[in-house]
């Protein structure tokens, strides 16, 4: 009984809808679990507004892991929180043993929703690139493991400029092949 | 083990700083295993030069499941670094960072303290206290939110969990601040409260106010509030071994962080004792 109290909170902590769901109609979110009474009378009383303010701080603080994965994308991409967020509360993480960071797992998991949110005429044609060339990068510096993909950009040479302060307007495509290994980055153009 | 002294929480930036051969040093690092787990060859240096004690936020002591695949491996993981540096201290929370349906929370939740979590969480210090061979110490954390119908308070269960098992206990001088403001009760009377005969580790940390709620940010220097606790206990937590200030935004350079470690020191050791 311990353990579906503990499934009710990680489950309105974490995801929107269920959260949605415990505000409009405990009981009804409750009657889907095994709980004593002891266990009822615990989450009956819970705050909502605490447990609002505490999913956006666990949304935040992963927000932030991730953040320090894609500096540069935050800053040619200033919708990246919101979109990452968005998802978040629709996408519960799971729990992972791993030797990355909690950004860079974070990252390689919302990697495709990030690319396809970013890939829409509201942002730098070289935007889903990017956010591509910094997780992929962050991980393999992180855990060793080869990766590689295909950029429509020379993403390489757009992160120094962004890295030198300078916002690159309309760059030409030019398609690139990158792999990375550990510390290293190798791209051809294709 | 005696007083080693006061430190800081390791972060990446003041790695050149502590490895240096001049400069204002601490007296001790706090490592976060999974800092490591990619580069355990780093962490060898550190050793070699401080005393170090490794903090954990990812055992999920609480969680009523049998254990996970991935609790599993974390603990190879971290055992594995402790054979490399040897630290005196291995510690976690008393919380949950996972659910037993296997969701992350990616911070910590209170536990409700009951009896069956305190023979859950006896039972896996037991066995970490086997795994590790090294001291373990569990630490008090700043709750989002209350969980009423509880059979034991938090002091309770820690006053219990150590006398079962053994372990220490890491006060978070700054979380129990946090507690106070938030759910309204005195900090300084209900030190009495945890059994801190078995406090091994000090954490203080700064916090910030948000809409009324204060949080243990780790972003700001540690109030004056905590340092009069931290004067409070001594004379009565006997087996403290380390301080250690957390930072972990708005990290300052290093002569600031170690600054306040020494600060923290001169309380708990004043220079002419």
């Amino acid at each position: 009984m311990l353990a579906a109290l503990q499934d009710v909170l990680v489950a309105v902590a974490t995801d929107r809808a269920a959260r949605r769901r415990f505000a409009r109609d405990r009981e009804a979110v409750l009657a889907g679990y095994e709980l004593g009474e002891r266990e009822l009378a615990a989450l009956r009383a819970l705050p909502l507004a605490a447990i609002e303010r505490y999913a956006a701080s666990l949304e935040l603080k992963r927000w932030g892991e991730l953040a320090r994965v894609v500096p540069r994308t935050l800053r040619i991409a200033p919708s990246l929180p919101a979109i990452y967020r968005r998802w978040l509360g629709e996408h519960p993480a799971p729990a992972e043993d791993g030797v990355l960071s909690p950004g860079a797992r974070e990252g390689l998991r919302a990697l495709g929703e990030l690319r396809a949110a970013l890939a829409d005429d509201r942002h730098a044609d070289y935007a889903a690139d990017l956010v591509t060339y910094e997780v992929l990068g962050a991980a393999t510096r992180e855990d060793g493991v080869a990766r590689g993909f295909t950029a429509r950009f020379a993403v390489h040479d757009l992160a120094r400029s962004i890295d030198r302060g300078l916002v690159p307007i309309d760059p030409e495509p030019a398609p690139h092949d990158y792999r990375f290994a550990r510390a290293r980055v190798a791209w051809r153009a294709g | 083990m005696s007083f080693v002294g006061a430190g800081i929480g390791y972060r990446r930036t003041h790695r050149d700083a502590l490895l240096a051969d001049a400069g204002e040093r601490p007296a001790l690092l706090e490592i976060i295993p999974g800092h490591f787990f990619g580069e355990p060859e780093a962490l060898a240096p550190l050793a070699a030069r401080y005393p170090l004690v490794f903090h954990e936020v990812g055992l999920s002591l609480g969680t009523a499941d049998a254990g996970s695949a991935a609790s599993r491996a974390l603990v190879a993981r971290i055992r594995a670094l402790i054979d490399l540096a040897r630290p005196a201290l291995v510690t976690d929370h008393v919380a949950i960072t996972r659910s037993p349906g296997g969701v992350d929370l990616g911070h910590l939740c209170p536990l409700w303290y009951t009896r069956e979590a305190l023979a859950l969480v006896g039972d896996r210090v037991r066995a970490l206290q086997d795994r590790f061979g090294v001291p373990v110490a569990l630490e008090n954390i700043a709750a989002p939110f209350a969980l009423g119908e509880a059979e034991l308070t938090e002091a309770a269960f820690f006053g219990e969990l150590c006398a079962a098992t053994g372990c220490g206990m890491l006060l978070d001088l700054s979380n129990l601040i946090a507690n106070a403001r938030n759910f309204g009760f005195d900090a300084a009377a209900r030190l009495a409260d945890y059994p801190l005969e078995a406090v091994v580790q000090v954490h203080l940390a700064g916090g910030s106010d948000d809409r009324g709620f204060w949080v243990d940010s780790h972003d700001a220097p540690v109030g004056d509030d905590a340092f009069a606790l931290l004067a409070q206990l001594r004379g009565r937590a006997r087996s403290l071994v380390a301080i250690v200030v957390e930072r972990d935004d708005r990290v300052p350079p290093l002569p600031e962080l170690v600054a306040e470690a020494r600060r923290a020191e001169a309380l708990w050791r004043p220079p002419w004792i």
